[in-house]
């Protein structure tokens, strides 16, 4: 005799299970249609597989488990698909819900059945498969997917499965019958699901009412290893929680799953639909149902398939409706009414409960609670009932749930000792919708919080990118305002000078356009940028902006007394002149480069270099501006000089070139934000908001919708240029020739530095995915790099293809002007090596940043690789700026070289720009020294002895490279002097 | 077709309300029929002003509160407190005095706290102790057993006692109870007052435990119907018998014996049907049990060094005070859970 | 000392209480740094309470702003949303009496979602840009449609829609929402007590 334990509480009443044994359990007739809701058990829906008009065969699946906790829908007979809709479904609210209807054919043929053909070997896993896939759920009341319950083994160590064959509430014999017929398939039900959950003990624990049961159980399990453990008979001892009690002693923990305390719990009816599912493979289209109450003459237990409508069930039990006084499915203590005959017979449907008047009299009207605890005498949980009813009555749900509401089982053990006849179990219910509402609720709200202020934050964000786009046009209208009073002004003083107005105007022209430019990347820059580092660019803005008013200012000043030394240059030969002017336009090219590498670099500076960025960039904005105000006043006389058909199409040409960079601007930003709406998009997606995926994925529409009519214009504003081009004189062919050459340069140079910014984002993704540490990620990351490390690769031989080739044309061109030339591929190869070097520098203070992150996480073999990668990196800066340092030698001896055929001003000329190249390089030096000073100081503060040393070589290093600029110039401004 | 919509469960055990009160009313008749003949016809007459009254008045509060009588009569609640407190109040009591007391109990002590359920105080109980503050005199004088009597009092003198006003009553019929003796001659000098006043002590004390016995077995009837459980009674009984044990046991001449803490006064009557009053004791088991010794307590507190001679009432009333407060921390340990909760902070 | 402080009663009585003082002082001093308070909760525990529903009817631009006014005593009846339980717990909360609400008592308390009769929607975007929660989808020219699941109910998508497209719907009683209603209990009066009929229409005890 096995230990048995009580659990508090509990009722006797009367059982009334005499009257549905008297007769075998026999197989209902076919019904002539079948009514399937999708959702017949606990968990997501099931997705319907047929449409309306199918034919179907008993067994087939015909709709299919939506997710983990969900369960298959076969059909339970043959026939057509009638409908597939909202019916009434069998529910205490009596509402409707999705339901596919099947209209029998009456030969109830059979769709081809899969059995396990030997389970004792099968895998785990098969059976698992052939359960979930037969569709079978809790058939105790419950309905929760049985696969799922017996997947416990993955997640808890289970010690004891326990097969629920208590049947505790009265006039249900439905297991009790089961167990009666189909002794063997229980059994062997109960060993599939050792096989399964792996237990040490397997009990059936049964009431003492059920004497037959008990005999032919104990009969079919002799030689296993099954117990049949007869309890005292007592409601609810088959509560699941309330028979492991009694058969284990453990309680399962409030909140908790039985699993939780090494136990699994199934019923009669799962553990027969599992041995059939498994031996026959057939699939779950029929349960063994109750028919009982005095309203009904044939009561007895019945095999019906899924679905029959009560109705048919009805009448083959003699329902009599004028004696019934209600009609309930499920037990007489936790079954629900019937409001109707239409409902169908579903999964979790143990007993259709007819009682007559006399039986079941219609309820009392509640009288006041007299708190005579009888309740809380009764209550299987302990809890105390009649507190919970007060709480709930006063919609205290707060104190409800301290007095734990929610371990309740709603077995209607106090409604039914209850002398005041309250109905106790509903105030519970209530209660609990109530409180799930509310938790509902205030996730809701918590959402709708948050949304509203992210939108609040964009709404911020709008209107900060409006004003200061506002700003930006006021900014270039007030430098419009200037410069125009200033042409109109200047007639009147010079009305001779008609051709140097029209230079001024041309001038501030292209200050203005250089000026907006700024502004628009600033401002960019600005939308782009988080909260953190506005402020600064927003600096950065006013700083451009000033520096527009600046240049405005001193155009304003400078342009009336341009005339004296345009006057005195338009002496010069023709030849000089425009040879001077190339070279000034390449160079203001070169400085426009620089200034826009320096603002991409701000654009994608993190906060830290960015001061340094800034100073940069502002470096670069004095060089254009220079360059520029040389290239105003030089090109002032050649406009003059030149003859004026000449500089029509110039003008135009520059025009064309303007509008192809405002469209290739504009693709550029509707890229940007097709990229942005995918990052968006991606960051949806994995947060897992279906509706902001969606929404994300219609902006991603829209932007790329944009980014295609941006190309658009942009292809065709460059064939109109190619058409302006050619369409131009002859003697602009060959610069059309070039200009294509040069487009194709840029376009190479474009596609180079996408590559690049694709590898650092690439790069960036992999050092994210490094930090969240998912292996698979990492390895998706690196791939990536590595193809965009290719594309750059391809990318940047292709531009080097490209200049190789468009340095040909030009050397062979060189016949005309090749002094220039040269000089343009010196140039242009110092402005590589630049490049070259601001790259490697870059990339030494990434492989810095690097280091610090790694020394920060400690993780010595990352610091050692980074350390590597750094030593590698500042060797190759070093390289560069070795070739930077020769090539601007051979560029300044070049042009010196040059200059001796050329006129003493052109000498002058590079004499000059040496020594800003020269000051240019103090500076950089300059700042560089200043850098490497600051990071000493950093390294000492922080005391590591490695560091220091590290940083006073490269300081010393910087000092000499300073003292060396300052010589340099120090020796051309002494030779300026001279 | 259409069927009704309730929620489960649809079975309920047929033990309603008003049966609840049916059995205790019946319980009170072994007790009664023992006052009956110990006293005389006095505790009838009061037991059936007081029913009368009683119902007229929860009849015309309830209209006056805009509910229907009926169910509320029918429910034997109002009947029950009636019948408690006839029994309760002295035997010939004169009728204005019962009548004022059902009017206490129903109207005020009951339905002006919103009617059954909702009373934080035994309405007999409340009713009790008032008149006991407002009418020392005639809730004190005590029909003298009529075994002690030559002649018994006939209902006609009981009447007539009772409308005809104190005045009329018989000296010879009224005297002490024996708490009345202990409280103000101690033990000896009691038995000597009746031995001078002729009576035989032992039989004074026979009526009463005769009396006390007679209601106990009411009691144990309820208990076996289930209509609440032992850990009230046994609780204040045992309390009691300890205490008065203590006491005793140091100086049996300045204290009463456990005996006559246990078998005379209301403290049977108390323990049974007073104390037991669902609707204002503590609820959980373990709450009960405190409640039953903070009564047991304090009616030997009261009875030894109190002003009253008898102290069920009061001690009730003072522990339906704390009956909330017995609640909150009597909490018992719900399933699955691994300890009870005190009280009802938030565990936030 | 003692020997001077005791002549000097009047001194005595000075200096100890400057010393009480200074004690004293310097508690509270420690106590305010020491249990400093950050921002202001009672701001948030309001915020908390109220519904979130953004909807503006208070007169403030949503829920938080609400909740600062009520901290500098503003009235508590101003969300309808909210009902009379949010109403409650606010006067709960800030010990204040309870008020009625400033709302149409018809409207109190029925939860409702935005719908979008979508043939009729001519994709203006206006909704949308109403919409204090984003809840709403759709582009320039294309039909909007509501997030069912995000929309608080608060109406102000519907004043803009220039076609008059949008309908503010109580929130649909499903099988996964339905619950049991409370039952009415015994104090009902009892001229309105209905008791259960065979017909089963009208049933005993509120279980409808």
């Amino acid at each position: 005799m096995r230990t048995l334990w009580d659990f508090h509480g509990g009722i006797h009443p009367d059982e009334n299970k005499q009257q549905s044994v008297q007769q075998p359990l026999v197989q209902a007739p076919l019904p002539s249609k079948v009514i399937l809701p999708l959702q017949q058990h606990i968990g997501a829906p099931a997705e319907p597989l047929v449409t309306v008009g199918d034919q179907v065969k008993t067994g087939q699946l015909i709709a299919k488990a939506d997710g983990f906790i969900s369960a298959n829908i076969h059909a339970s007979i043959s026939g057509t698909v009638t409908a597939i809709g909202e019916h009434p479904i069998p529910h205490a609210s009596g509402m409707n819900d999705l339901c596919i209807t099947i209209e029998s054919d009456g030969k109830d043929e059979w769709a081809m059945l899969e059995p396990v053909s030997d389970w004792q070997n099968a895998e785990v896993d098969t059976l698992l498969n052939a359960i979930s896939k037969a569709g079978i759920v809790g058939m105790g009341g419950a309905g929760f997917p049985t696969a799922v319950k017996a997947r416990t083994r993955e997640r808890h160590a289970i010690d004891t499965l326990v097969i629920n064959a208590a049947e505790c509430e009265p006039y249900i014999t439905a297991d009790d019958m089961a167990m009666r017929t189909y002794p063997q398939q229980l059994v062997l039900g109960a060993q599939i699901l050792c096989k399964l959950v792996d237990p040490s003990s397997c009990l059936i624990g049964i009431e003492d009412n059920k004497p037959e049961a008990i005999k032919v159980l104990q009969e079919a399990t002799k030689g296993t290893h099954i117990d049949v453990v007869v309890i005292p008979t007592k409601y609810p001892s088959g509560g699941e929680k309330q028979l492991i009690k009694i058969l284990t002693g453990r309680e399962v923990p409030s909140g908790g799953l039985p699993a939780d305390i090494g136990v699994v719990c199934q019923n009669v009816g799962t553990a027969i639909a599992i041995a059939k599912a498994v031996t026959l493979g057939e699939p779950l289209v029929s349960r063994i149902t109750t028919l009982t109450g005095n309203a009904m003459t044939r009561r007895q237990n019945v095999e019906v398939r899924l679905g029959t409508p009560i109705r048919e069930l009805l009448d083959y039990a003699g329902f009599n409706a004028s004696l019934a006084s209600r009609l309930i499915m499920g037990g007489p203590m936790m079954g629900f009414t019937l409001t109707g005959d239409q409902l169908p017979v579903v999964k979790t449907t143990n007993c259709l409960l007819a009682p007559t008047h006399q039986e079941f009299p219609d309820p009392e009207p509640e009288n006041p609670c007299i708190r005579c605890g009888m309740c809380e005498q009764a209550c299987p949980a302990e809890l105390l009932p009649q507190q919970l009813h007060w709480f709930a009555k006063a919609e205290e749900f707060e104190k409800a749930q301290l007095f734990n509401l929610f371990d309740c089982i709603e077995c209607g053990a106090c409604a039914y000792v209850c002398p005041s006849s309250i109905p106790l179990v509903q105030y519970y219910r209530f209660a609990k919708t109530e409180i799930r509402k509310e938790q509902e609720e205030a996730k809701k709200a918590e959402r709708a919080k948050i949304r509203f202020e992210q939108r609040q934050a964009r709404l911020e964000r709008e209107e900060a990118e409006k004003i200061a786009a506002r700003n930006a046009r006021m900014a270039a209208a007030a430098a419009k305002s200037p410069a125009s009073s200033t042409t109109a002004a200047t007639p009147s003083p010079a009305p001779a000078a008609n051709g140097l107005d029209e230079a001024a105007a041309k001038k501030l022209k292209i200050q203005r356009a250089a000026a907006s430019v700024a502004l628009k990347k600033a401002e960019k820059a600005l939308a782009e940028a988080t909260d953190d580092n506005r402020s600064k660019l927003e600096a950065d803005l006013k700083a451009a902006q000033d520096k527009v008013a600046s240049i405005d200012a001193q155009l304003g000043g400078g342009s009336p007394a341009s005339p004296a030394p345009a006057a005195a240059q338009a002496t010069n030969p023709n030849g000089l002149d425009e040879a001077a002017l190339k070279k000034l336009k390449i160079q203001r090219a070169a400085a426009s480069v620089a200034l826009k590498k320096a603002e991409k670099a701000l654009e994608e500076a993190s906060d830290e270099d960015k001061s340094k960025l800034e100073a940069d960039l502002k470096v670069a904005q004095d060089k254009v501006a220079d360059i520029e105000k040389q290239l105003g006043i030089a090109s002032a006389p050649s406009a003059t000089t030149a003859a004026p058909p000449q500089a029509a199409p110039a003008a135009a040409n520059e025009a064309q070139e303007k509008a192809l960079k405002q469209a290739k601007i504009a693709v550029a930003a509707s890229k940007a934000a097709i990229k942005k709406a995918e990052k968006a998009l991606v960051h949806a997606q994995r947060d897992n908001d279906p509706d902001e995926v969606a929404a994300k994925e219609a902006a991603i529409v829209t932007a790329k919708a944009n980014a295609v009519k941006a190309e658009e214009k942009l292809k065709a504003l460059e064939e109109s240029a190619k058409s302006a081009s050619a369409a131009s004189p002859t003697q602009a062919a060959p610069a059309a020739d070039s200009a294509d050459q040069e487009k194709a340069l840029k376009q190479a140079k474009i596609a180079a530095a996408a590559s690049k910014a694709a590898i650092k984002k690439a790069e960036k993704e992999l050092t994210a995915a490094q930090d969240s540490g998912d292996a698979g990620q990492i390895a998706a990351c690196e791939a990536k790099l590595t193809t965009a490390k290719e594309k750059a690769q391809q990318a940047a031989d292709n531009l080097t293809a490209l200049q190789n080739a468009a340095s040909q044309p030009k050397a062979e061109a060189t016949a005309a002007s090749s002094g220039d030339d040269a000089v343009a591929d010196q140039e242009k190869a110092l402005k590589q090596a630049k490049i070259a070097a601001a790259a490697s520098k870059a990339a030494i203070k990434k492989a810095e940043k690097e280091l610090t992150a790694a020394q920060d996480s400690g993780d010595a073999e990352q610091i050692a690789a980074c350390e590597a990668k750094l030593s590698t990196v500042k060797e190759k800066a070093q390289q560069a700026a070795d070739k930077l340092a020769a090539l601007q030698n051979s560029s300044a001896e070049a042009p010196k070289a040059e200059s001796q055929p050329a006129a003493a001003d052109n000498a002058a000329e590079a004499q000059e720009k040496a020594l800003k190249q020269a000051k240019i390089i103090a500076a950089a030096t300059k700042t560089a020294l200043k850098k490497a000073e600051k990071a000493l100081a950093e390294a000492e503060a922080s005391g590591d002895a490695q560091a220091i040393s590290d940083q006073q070589v490269v300081v010393e290093r910087c000092k000499n490279k300073f003292a060396d600029a300052e010589q340099k110039l120090a020796q051309l401004t002494g030779t300026e002097v001279c | 077709m259409a069927f009704i919509r309730v929620s489960s469960p649809h079975l309920h055990r047929p033990l309603s309300t008003s049966k609840v009160m049916q059995t205790v009313i019946l319980a009170t008749l072994p007790g009664l029929a023992a006052l009956t003949w110990l006293f005389g016809w006095g505790s009838i007459i009061n037991v059936l002003i007081a029913s009368v009254s009683g119902l007229l008045f929860e009849a015309l509060i309830l209209k006056m509160r805009g509910r229907n009588p009926l169910p509320a009569l029918k429910d034997n609640s109002a009947l029950l407190t009636c019948v408690l407190l006839g029994i309760a109040l002295p035997p010939l009591a004169p009728w204005w005095l019962v009548v004022t007391g059902t009017f206490v109990a129903i109207v005020i002590a009951k339905q002006l706290y919103g009617g059954l359920g909702n009373n934080p105080f035994n309405p007999a109980m409340v009713a009790y102790a008032l008149l006991l503050i407002s009418f020392p005199v005639e809730m004190t004088q005590w029909v003298t057993p009529a075994a002690l009597l030559d002649s018994s009092v006939s209902l006609t003198q009981s009447l007539s006692a009772v409308f005809g006003g104190a005045v009329n009553a018989p000296d010879a019929f009224t005297m002490a109870t024996p708490l009345d003796g202990f409280k103000h001659k101690g033990a000896l000098m009691a038995d000597e007052y009746w031995v001078q006043n002729g009576f035989q002590p032992e039989k004074v004390w026979e009526a009463w435990a005769t009396a006390s016995i007679a209601f106990m077995l009411g009691g144990l009837y309820l208990l076996w119907k289930r209509i609440f459980t032992w850990h009230t009674p046994v609780a204040m009984l045992g309390t009691l018998f300890v205490l008065s044990l203590l006491f005793y046991g140091t100086d049996a001449s300045n204290y009463a014996s456990p005996m006559v803490h246990l078998l005379s006064g209301a403290t049977m009557f108390g323990a049974f049907f007073i104390a037991t009053d669902p609707v204002t004791a503590a609820t959980s088991n373990k709450g009960k049990i405190w409640f039953g010794i903070g009564i047991g307590v304090l009616v030997y507190v009261i009875r030894t060094w109190g002003n009253y001679p008898d102290a069920v009432a009061f001690s009730v009333l003072l522990m339906n005070f704390a009956a909330p407060f017995i609640d909150y921390y009597t909490q018992p340990r719900s399933f699955g859970h691994n300890k009870a909760r005190k009280g009802i902070k938030n565990e936030k | 000392m003692t020997e001077f402080l005791s002549q000097h009663p009047v001194l005595a009585a000075v200096i100890g209480l400057l010393t009480l003082a200074a004690l004293f002082g310097a508690m509270l001093g420690y106590a305010s740094i020491r249990f400093k308070v950050e921002g202001n909760p009672i701001v948030d525990q309001i915020d908390g309470l109220l519904p979130q529903t953004q909807c503006g009817q208070c007169g403030h631009p949503g829920c938080r702003p609400y909740a600062e006014a009520i901290a500098n005593g503003d009235d508590i009846n101003k969300c309808p949303p909210g009902g009379e339980s949010t109403m409650e717990a606010l006067a709960d909360l800030m010990g204040r009496d309870p008020m009625p609400l400033d709302a149409d008592p018809d409207t109190i308390g029925v939860k409702k979602v935005a719908y979008i009769r979508e043939d009729e929607c001519i994709g203006c975007t206006k909704c949308i840009m109403a919409c204090p929660v984003d809840a709403i989808v759709g582009a320039t020219k294309l039909m909007h449609t509501v997030i069912e699941t995000e929309c608080t109910g608060c109406d102000l998508c519907v004043e803009p829609c220039p076609v008059d497209c949008i309908d503010m719907l109580p929130v649909e009683t499903t099988v996964k929402n339905w619950g049991w209603n409370r039952p009415e209990g015994p104090n009902a009066r009892f001229e309105n007590q209905v008791f259960a009929t065979s017909s089963g229409t009208s049933v005993s005890g509120g279980a409808v």
